[in-house]
């Protein structure tokens, strides 16, 4: 069996909880009498530098192999390749896309430079990194025997929802939100640790059992190397505190720093330190904790970045281990210190902590309630507590492992499905006819049905070859008022629905792929691509005649979406593209507003989606966009009537 | 995918999508020019491999090395130079030199010798020339029926241009609009078309890509329309959607204008083209040709008759356009197989 585990942290190269679970897992895999798998490790080139070290540490230890992204995206497509190699990363939805795609191309690449198929692909629930991936096997394109699975960490919206008072809920933040909400509700299976995890992810995402039924419970292989076992020294001298997660607000590296000063104002005579051994990014933040430490302390409390393994395990040695956590999906590092006798002290607020059966206050670990007054009268008493018992860890088999995966929920296809395409706006005869080229390979499918509504003074047109799938209405006007729009849906008995504004066409194939994803999947209400767009000076540079004349000669840019994301709406009119394909059943006509005016596609398409509409965004520039026509309405006056 | 960055395009779209399909055809090589657009439609719907090149700049080492990588991995043997500039010569000496006997090069001519005012092509007719004397080509050829009378050393028979390969496309066609998409020339004869099609009654709108500038002196322009810059699929859309296309020159080849507006079911007046004796003598040409190309009344005549024919018989019509296609096609193919045999 291939396994491809998709990552950005690989212990012993990189700290982090994930990096360090996927080490153990290829550990656990090597060390298998027999069925072991082939596990590969996608890492992202453009955030794992040495991959070559990487890759070679993990040959030599006969750990699996790591493949690192390769720096283009040239196995999505020429444009997809230009334009998406042009899209800005970092912290914003697009970024994220940008990831998700260059984890997509890299899988494709993976699988082309072995010859193999990944019966397995694994991404962590972060940053949304299997989004392409997701889509591309819903869509058809690849992995149609894969099985994608999430692994349920912590994705950015928990971790939000865990330190509400650091972000500002803006469109980027909104936009990671939901495209991790997306991925986790659509991943073939999910492999939750802890119980009390997968149902705080249904809470927090408003998931239905039918996402509980895809969750599979295993306990990962948590375990020390020979370098990581020494005996603590509960009993010699001063004992220490030490905060060892990552530097970030969650994590409560400042409920360590504020019961540090408590408890020092009470016992001046306190011989320990409290130490941060830790990393983090974000200097602010860490200048204010910083600031935390009162000047009189200064010396007891100190910081320590980025220290080497040997110096971490010696202060690990000598000190009692507090994870004062809002939030953990498991926490490795607690564990691990169990595991070698640590003193510990949790925050038993955390769920993981807290309503886990392992975890018994008292026998392997104290607790706290979550403030720093409490976690100060912790420490006095951890200092005089006994040596906590060890318990032993529960059987860690992962599903790789076992004889039969849990089957895969695959619905029955629709074979008979109808799409209709309606489309309106033309000025001249010959837009209608470029529409009817466009798409002149579909029409000869019974399933396919184009509505063009045309300008009444075109009706005296001779109308050749067309096929029966193609339907002419007229109205008085080139752009149909929407309650003319409303009385041709009403009558339509199509399955799925488009609509093909001017400003923009849509290659056949984007017809074809949506039609079987909504047949595919009866979960998918709506489908769409992502965009190409072209400025109006892009449609007139004079390059158009050095490559394919068909063309412009000049890219354009990427417009991406985010998908469905209803905590958008009412901040973005271009969620979807408005030549997105859904289901007939999403159309409420009461939504089709008489004086929304050229205003109606995007206004509809919005409350589709604010309705929790399924989407898939096929990861492919299917849809090109041309500069949109002036509309008289005032666009932020229709945004707002979207949020109310 | 720009020349300009590249050196050599292979195979972009628009020289591939429309092209036709022969079994021996297939394995030819076309080497043309990008901005030379005329050439570059005709070539875009013959069959075989497609490599544009720029007059502007010879292709660099790699692009050169490519162009070989790419013969020998498409075991192809023989190349057309469709059209003829300097690059073109040195991209076939370089050809002849890396691959000998093995290639077998030949240049197509799209000119006409009217066209010798610009000396040019007389400079590129004396390189062909050169070429096949000293072995760097294989035979001369030619789009303009009867160039051997021209340079006896063409071959002298006439390479028959195809129509884009689009099949049978479905279409609105409004039977009372004109479009004349030529330039405003003394060659291409703007004024005498537009004065057509502002004559004809059975027309109502008379499209045009330039403005015949001034001619409201002499006859009023409320019939007339003009359309903006268009690429090629639009152009073929615009085509498809009036009754006729109005294209009398004073001097043509095998104009692909007429045959792109065939292809898409559009009828094209022209003045005799004289291309092929089985097309002089095909009731299409024998509704769409006039005897002489300034001859506005003739031309309005013409035009009168086709919109008559679409609203009397639009499918007679359509068949009548699809046969003379089917025949085209068999007289290209069939010229070419004997060209390059």
């Amino acid at each position: 069996m291939n396994v491809c585990f998709i990552t950005n942290e690989l212990h012993p190269f990189k700290p982090g909880g994930i990096g360090r679970l996927l080490y153990n897992f290829a550990v656990q895999n090597r060390d298998r009498p027999n069925g072991r798998c082939n596990f590969f490790f996608l890492v992202a080139s453009t955030e794992v530098p040495d991959t070559d070290s990487l890759a070679a540490y993990f040959a030599e230890h006969d750990l699996g192999t790591v493949v690192a992204t390769p720096k283009n995206f040239s196995f999505l497509g020429d444009y997809e390749n230009r334009l998406f190699e042009a899209l800005p990363s970092g912290h914003s939805g697009t970024g994220r896309v940008r990831n998700a795609l260059e984890y997509y191309n890299g899988l494709l690449y993976l699988e082309a430079k072995y010859g193999i198929k990944l019966d397995v692909i694994e991404f962590p629930d972060f940053a949304a990194w299997g989004f392409a991936t997701l889509s591309a096997k819903r869509a058809g394109l690849a992995f149609a025997d894969a099985r994608i699975v999430l692994r349920l960490h912590s994705t950015q919206g928990i971790i939000y929802d865990a330190e509400p008072f650091y972000h500002p809920m803006g469109h980027s933040e909104r936009s990671i939100i939901e495209l991790e909400r997306q991925c986790v509700e659509q991943a073939d299976t999910l492999i939750s640790h802890l119980p009390v995890i997968t149902q705080a992810n249904q809470k927090y995402y408003d998931f239905d059992s039918a996402w509980s039924a895809k969750v599979v419970h295993e306990f990962p292989p948590i375990f020390l190397e020979d370098e990581e076992v020494f005996t603590v020294n509960a009993e010699t001298g001063a004992q220490n505190f030490i905060f060892s997660s990552r530097i970030q607000p969650f994590k409560r590296p400042d409920l360590f720093i504020k019961a540090a000063a408590i408890f020092l104002d009470r016992q001046p005579d306190y011989q320990g330190r409290f130490y941060m051994v830790s990393y983090g990014w974000d200097e602010r933040y860490i200048n204010w904790l910083k600031g935390l430490i009162p000047q009189r302390h200064s010396k007891k409390v100190l910081f320590i970045f980025n220290a080497e393994a040997n110096l971490r395990n010696r202060l690990l040695q000598e000190s009692i281990v507090v994870i004062p956590s809002n939030y953990e999906s498991l926490c490795v590092f607690a564990y691990e210190s169990a595991l070698r006798g640590s003193k510990l002290i949790l925050n038993r607020r955390c769920l993981a902590f807290g309503e886990v059966d392992y975890w018994v206050e008292g026998e392997n670990c104290l607790q706290f309630n979550g403030t720093a007054e409490d976690l100060a009268c912790v420490y006095e008493q951890a200092l005089a507590a006994p040596a906590p018992v060890i318990k032993p860890l529960p059987e860690s088999l992962c599903f790789w492992h076992k004889p039969d995966l849990p089957p895969l929920v695959q619905a029955k296809a629709k074979t008979d499905s109808k799409l209709a395409v309606v489309g309106y706006g033309f000025s001249a005869l010959a837009q209608v006819n470029e529409r009817l080229f466009e798409l002149s390979s579909l029409l000869d499918d019974d399933r396919f049905e184009l509505h063009l509504i045309l300008n009444v003074s075109y009706k005296q047109a001779l109308a050749l070859k067309l096929p029966k799938t193609v339907k002419l209405h007229y109205c008085a006007w080139d752009v149909p008022n929407p309650d003319s729009i409303k009385s041709l849906l009403n009558g339509l008995d199509a399955d799925y629905l488009a609509f093909s504004p001017p400003g923009g066409q849509v290659a056949a194939e984007f017809y074809t792929l949506a039609r079987q994803a909504l047949d595919r999947h009866q979960d998918l209400s709506l489908i769409s691509s992502q965009v190409r767009v072209l400025k109006e000076e892009d449609l007139r540079s004079s390059l158009w005649q050095e490559g394919n004349r068909d063309d412009y000669g000049v890219d354009g840019n990427a417009k991406i979406s985010m998908g469905g994301a209803p905590s958008l709406v009412g901040m973005d009119m271009h969620i979807v593209s408005p030549y997105s394909c859904f289901r007939r059943s999403e159309v409420d006509l009461a939504n089709i507003h008489e004086e929304s005016a050229d205003f109606f596609l995007p206004l509809l398409l919005s409350r589709i989606i604010a309705k929790k509409a399924r989407t898939l965004v096929i990861p492919k520039l299917l849809i090109t966009e041309y500069p949109s026509q002036k509309a008289f309405l005032n666009e932020a006056a229709v945004l707002h009537a979207l949020a109310s | 995918m720009l020349v300009s960055q590249h050196g050599i395009l292979f195979n972009a779209a628009s020289d591939t999508v429309r092209a036709h399909r022969h079994p021996e055809l297939d394995r030819v090589l076309h080497i043309f020019d990008v901005y030379w657009h005329g050439i570059r439609s005709a070539t875009a719907c013959l069959p075989g491999h497609k490599a544009a090149i720029s007059h502007k700049h010879l292709p660099d080492a790699d692009a050169l090395a490519y162009l070989c990588a790419y013969i020998a991995k498409h075991n192809i043997s023989q190349v057309c130079y469709q059209g003829f500039s300097e690059n073109a010569l040195a991209i076939a000496k370089f050809l002849r030199n890396e691959f000998g006997a093995a290639l077998s090069q030949y240049v197509i001519t799209h000119v006409s010798p009217a066209q010798f005012q610009n000396h040019f092509e007389m400079v590129m007719i004396r390189e062909m020339l050169n070429g096949l004397k000293s072995g760097v080509f294989q035979k001369l050829g030619s789009v303009k029926p009867r160039f051997s009378g021209v340079v006896p050393a063409f071959w002298p028979k006439t390479l028959i241009n195809l129509a884009p390969n689009v099949g049978a496309l479905p279409t609105l066609r409004n039977p009372d609009t004109v479009l004349i998409p030529v330039e405003n020339n003394w060659r291409k004869n703007l004024y005498t078309n537009a004065l057509a099609g502002i004559h004809c009654e059975e027309i109502t709108k008379v499209q045009v890509v330039n403005w015949p500038i001034e001619i409201a002196n002499v006859v009023g322009v409320e019939k007339l329309e003009w359309l903006p810059f268009m690429r090629p699929p639009q152009i073929l859309a615009q085509v498809a959607s009036c009754a006729a296309i109005l294209h009398a020159s004073l001097i043509e080849c095998q104009p692909m204008t007429q045959l792109e507006g065939l292809a898409v079911g559009t009828p094209c007046i022209t003045a005799r083209l004289g291309v092929h004796a089985e097309i002089d003598q095909h009731p299409l040409s024998q509704l769409c040709e006039v005897e002489f190309a300034d001859d506005v009344g003739a031309l309005s005549q013409t035009l009168t008759n086709i919109c008559r024919y679409w609203r009397r018989d639009a499918a007679g019509l359509s068949a009548m356009i699809e046969d003379q296609l089917e025949l085209r096609k068999h007289l290209s193919m069939q010229s070419y197989l004997e060209f390059l045999s």
